[in-house]
């Protein structure tokens, strides 16, 4: 049922929880977390959250995402950490993972080489975001 | 706007967000200035929510988030804003970086901080605004600015204000702050209130030109 059930007043698009794509977002940047949410649910996505890779793993395991989201600095288990553990539980590969990351001193390519399908330097365009997710999530 | 009102808890707090809806014309001023516009907005020293749920009431329907450094205030946003779309409050500092770019909304802010952190604060705005509202009393020793900072004084020692210094801009450090990439324009916002306050409207462009 993939139809557009109704529209509210602030434009999102009522689709069923079970067709919607669903986005983690990992991030310990609050503020980023809330615009995201609203933004994605106004765009018909389902948007889970979490503040750190620890947090993002459990999000996972549990909720299967279409696409991630993925901040590189946060506190406790970092971006990197995440990435390399998805790594070693075979688990890379499986969901498209969008870095938004303020840090791009670091290498593109070697970010690109851990699995990593696109690189959004913050601060982002939304509607690029939104273009990216619906592009890479199947 | 008494629907915004009614919605905040009885008492001191639904009378004083009545009033400020009744006499500040801060919020129809950004009102206009966001409509049309599908961008998020970052409202930045939100305190209780009120240009948010004003916002929405009067059927703008971008993202929009406030943040505020005052956890009491955030939870009064976030109890009235139940059930309304696509807005939020968290506890936040106004110095951190801003990740998306959208409009930027900074009310009453800025005089709360020294020096460098108010350059902070407008850099990060410059990096990620593309259009950025900033009211805030001006420090030009008239007599306006002086009954402004009596009043923020005042309000600092009752409790309601959690802010360790008053250091209003003058309308240069703001400007020059946002220079070359924003066009603006500065408009007198003293409504019903004897307060030195100016709304100023930066908006992205190459030119960079000035009205007033």
């Amino acid at each position: 049922m993939n139809e557009v059930q109704a529209q509210n007043p602030v434009g999102e698009k009522r689709i069923s929880d079970v067709d919607r794509k669903r986005v983690l977002v990992i991030d310990d940047d609050m503020p980023l977390r809330g615009m995201l949410a609203a933004a994605l649910r106004q765009h018909g996505f389902q948007v889970l959250l979490a503040g750190d890779g620890e947090e993002g793993q459990r999000a996972l395991k549990i909720h299967h995402p279409n696409v991630i989201l993925l901040d590189l600095a946060m506190p406790k288990v970092n971006g990197w950490d995440f990435l390399q553990r998805l790594q070693e539980t075979g688990h890379l590969g499986h969901v498209p993972i969008i870095v938004l990351s303020a840090h791009l001193h670091v290498d593109p390519q070697a970010v690109l080489q851990m699995g990593v399908s696109a690189i959004l330097p913050k601060p982002f365009n939304l509607p690029e975001l939104i273009d990216l997710i619906e592009h890479l999530s199947p | 706007m008494s629907g915004v009102a009614q919605k905040y808890p009885r008492g001191f707090l639904r009378s004083y967000v009545r009033a400020k809806l009744a006499t500040d014309p801060v919020y129809d001023a950004a009102f206009e200035c966001l409509r049309g516009s599908e961008l998020p907005v970052l409202d930045i020293g939100c305190g209780v929510g009120i240009l948010g749920m004003y916002l929405r009431e009067r059927g703008f329907t971008a993202p929009i988030v406030g943040i505020d450094h005052d956890a009491r205030k955030i939870r009064v946003a976030q109890r009235v804003a139940i059930g309304v779309e696509a807005l939020s409050f968290v506890v936040s500092d106004a110095r951190r970086p801003i990740s998306v770019r959208g409009n930027i909304v900074l009310l009453d802010v800025l005089h709360y901080f020294a020096n460098e952190d108010q350059k902070a604060i407008l850099r990060n705005a410059a990096e990620a605004g593309v259009m950025i509202l900033i009211r805030d009393a001006i420090r030009d020793g008239s007599l306006r600015y002086r009954l402004t900072y009596a009043q923020e004084a005042f309000a600092r020692i009752g409790g309601w204000l959690k802010a360790e210094q008053l250091n209003f801009p003058t309308r240069e450090s703001i400007a020059q702050s946002l220079n070359g990439d924003f066009e603006h324009e500065v408009r007198p916002m003293f409504g019903r209130s004897p307060f030195n306050n100016y709304l100023f409207v930066f908006r992205r462009s190459s030119a960079g030109t000035t009205k007033e």
